[in-house]
């Protein structure tokens, strides 16, 4: 009878031995595969955030090209250039794609920009000069956006490739992403163009 | 997906020694007034007003905006420069993200207003470039950083102030700069600037029934007596020290908005 106690006792001690360890597990798994879900959501909003800007940039280039054009109307080549890699934007399907895009088309908007040097009177244009500090900003923007959505990509890989980690990502179905590399150079180095 | 990660792998380890060395450079530690003059551009009294006008802003709106000069940024550009630092710093309050910074670097010849996400919709970054090219960079051109700093920060915190409807009794008078294109005044538009005074003057008053409720606030900035229970539009009793001291950064968030330039 005595003995017949103590096994209950045993036996109630491992089971909630037992319960408390899975209750652990289970709040371990749960953050586990939460990480995982919100570290995806960190990255897909970051990824949005750089779209964003580069749509508000891309809205912003056709009004530039009209001001520019009053004072240089015969810079015909460059005009085209600009429209053909804003449309190789639109046609772009990814992130990666549109960014590619408005890499080209920097190089022809900062040629377009330098032409202030060859007509004065473009330089000297109120609303030439809000649209370059228009332009200016949100080239900014998706560099900061870039930057962020890179540390964010970097945190969701780091997790996806460590031993538990990667347990949770293929139970969340989350996936490595990749990272958008830098290709502008510094924004204080003043392109040089040979005209 | 391993393909992927073959692709990525070196240009990452690139990306990751860059951010690397771009955290260590800019380790300014937290202001503790809203002016600090390292590169010693800003004369006493320029100093003492500002820093003045800056904490009334932040009492009233509490839009945190600091002014900072240096020597140099040390070879990072300044966008990326003051980034960094108004991230680090996290000026403004959180959830509101009105916070500001402006950066000149003498040495440079650079400078850079960052604004905070909740004030980009009016400190757009064209407005930022008319004050930078208009009040701020004649000014440095003659060699007066001073009066330069001042009246270009002044425009700014006026344009926070009338946002959010309060007077500061610090602001001397001044010319403001317009904030839209001249050339394009469509008859549409015309409704703007009386809706615009109309708002102003509205504000205005209510500003100026604010100021004494206030007036025990600021008072008592200089006995030292922390929260005066009205923290909630202060975020927290951070005024308690002595007059003209930055309480520190609140958690605001930067996009990069804003604009830069040389002289």
């Amino acid at each position: 009878m005595k003995n017949y106690g103590k096994a209950w006792v045993v036996l109630i001690v491992i089971l909630v031995v037992v319960l408390l360890a899975g209750l652990v597990i289970f709040k371990w798994y749960i953050s586990g595969y939460n990480r995982a879900v919100s570290l995806e959501q960190a990255v897909e909003q970051a990824q949005a955030d750089i779209e964003s800007n580069l749509q508000r940039r891309m809205d912003l280039v056709p009004q530039l090209v009209e001001t520019v054009k009053g004072y240089a109307a015969y810079e015909k080549g460059l005009f085209e250039n600009i429209a053909k890699s804003r449309e190789k934007y639109f046609q772009a399907g990814t992130t990666a794609g549109k960014l590619e895009a408005n890499n080209e088309l920097g190089g022809f908007l900062s040629r377009l920009l330098m032409l202030q040097e060859k007509y004065p009177d473009l330089k000297a244009n109120e609303s030439f000069r809000d649209l370059q500090n228009q332009l200016e900003g949100t080239e900014n923007r998706i560099n900061v956006a870039r930057i962020r959505y890179n540390d964010a990509a970097k945190q969701l890989n780091t997790y996806n490739r460590e031993f538990f980690g990667s347990f949770f990502c293929k139970r969340a179905g989350v996936e490595q992403v990749e990272y958008f590399e830098a290709t502008e150079k510094a924004k204080t180095e003043v392109p040089k163009v040979e005209f | 997906m391993q393909r992927l990660l073959n692709n990525n792998f070196i240009p990452l380890l690139v990306i990751l020694a860059g951010t690397l060395n771009v955290y260590a450079a800019t380790n300014l530690p937290m202001p503790s007034h809203y002016v600090e003059d390292y590169a010693d551009v800003i004369n006493e009294a320029d100093e003492r007003s500002l820093n003045g006008i800056l904490q009334e802003l932040e009492q009233k709106t509490g839009a945190q905006y600091i002014v900072l000069t240096v020597e140099t940024t040390g070879g990072l550009p300044i966008e990326q420069f003051s980034i960094e630092l108004a991230e680090k710093w996290k000026l403004g309050q959180k959830g509101k993200d009105n916070g500001m910074l402006f950066v000149l670097a003498k040495n440079d010849r650079r400078w850079r207003f960052e604004v905070g996400y909740g004030l980009e919709g009016f400190v757009t970054d064209q407005y930022c470039g008319r004050v930078g090219r208009e009040v701020l960079v004649p000014y440095l051109k003659k060699g007066d950083y001073s009066q330069g700093i001042y009246r270009a920060n002044l425009q700014i915190v006026q344009k926070i102030a009338s946002e959010a409807g309060v007077t500061l009794a610090g602001m001397p008078s001044q010319k403001s700069v317009p904030d839209r294109p001249a050339g394009k005044w469509t008859p549409c538009c015309s409704a703007l600037p009386i809706l615009f005074i109309m708002l102003l003057l509205f504000g205005g008053l209510g500003g100026g029934m604010g100021w004494w409720f206030l007036l025990p606030f600021m008072m008592g900035g200089f006995g030292g007596h922390g929260g005066y229970g009205r923290s909630g539009s202060f975020g927290g009793g951070s005024f308690g020290g002595s007059f003209g001291g930055f309480g520190g950064g609140l958690g605001g968030r930067f996009g990069g908005g804003g604009a830069s330039g040389g002289w």
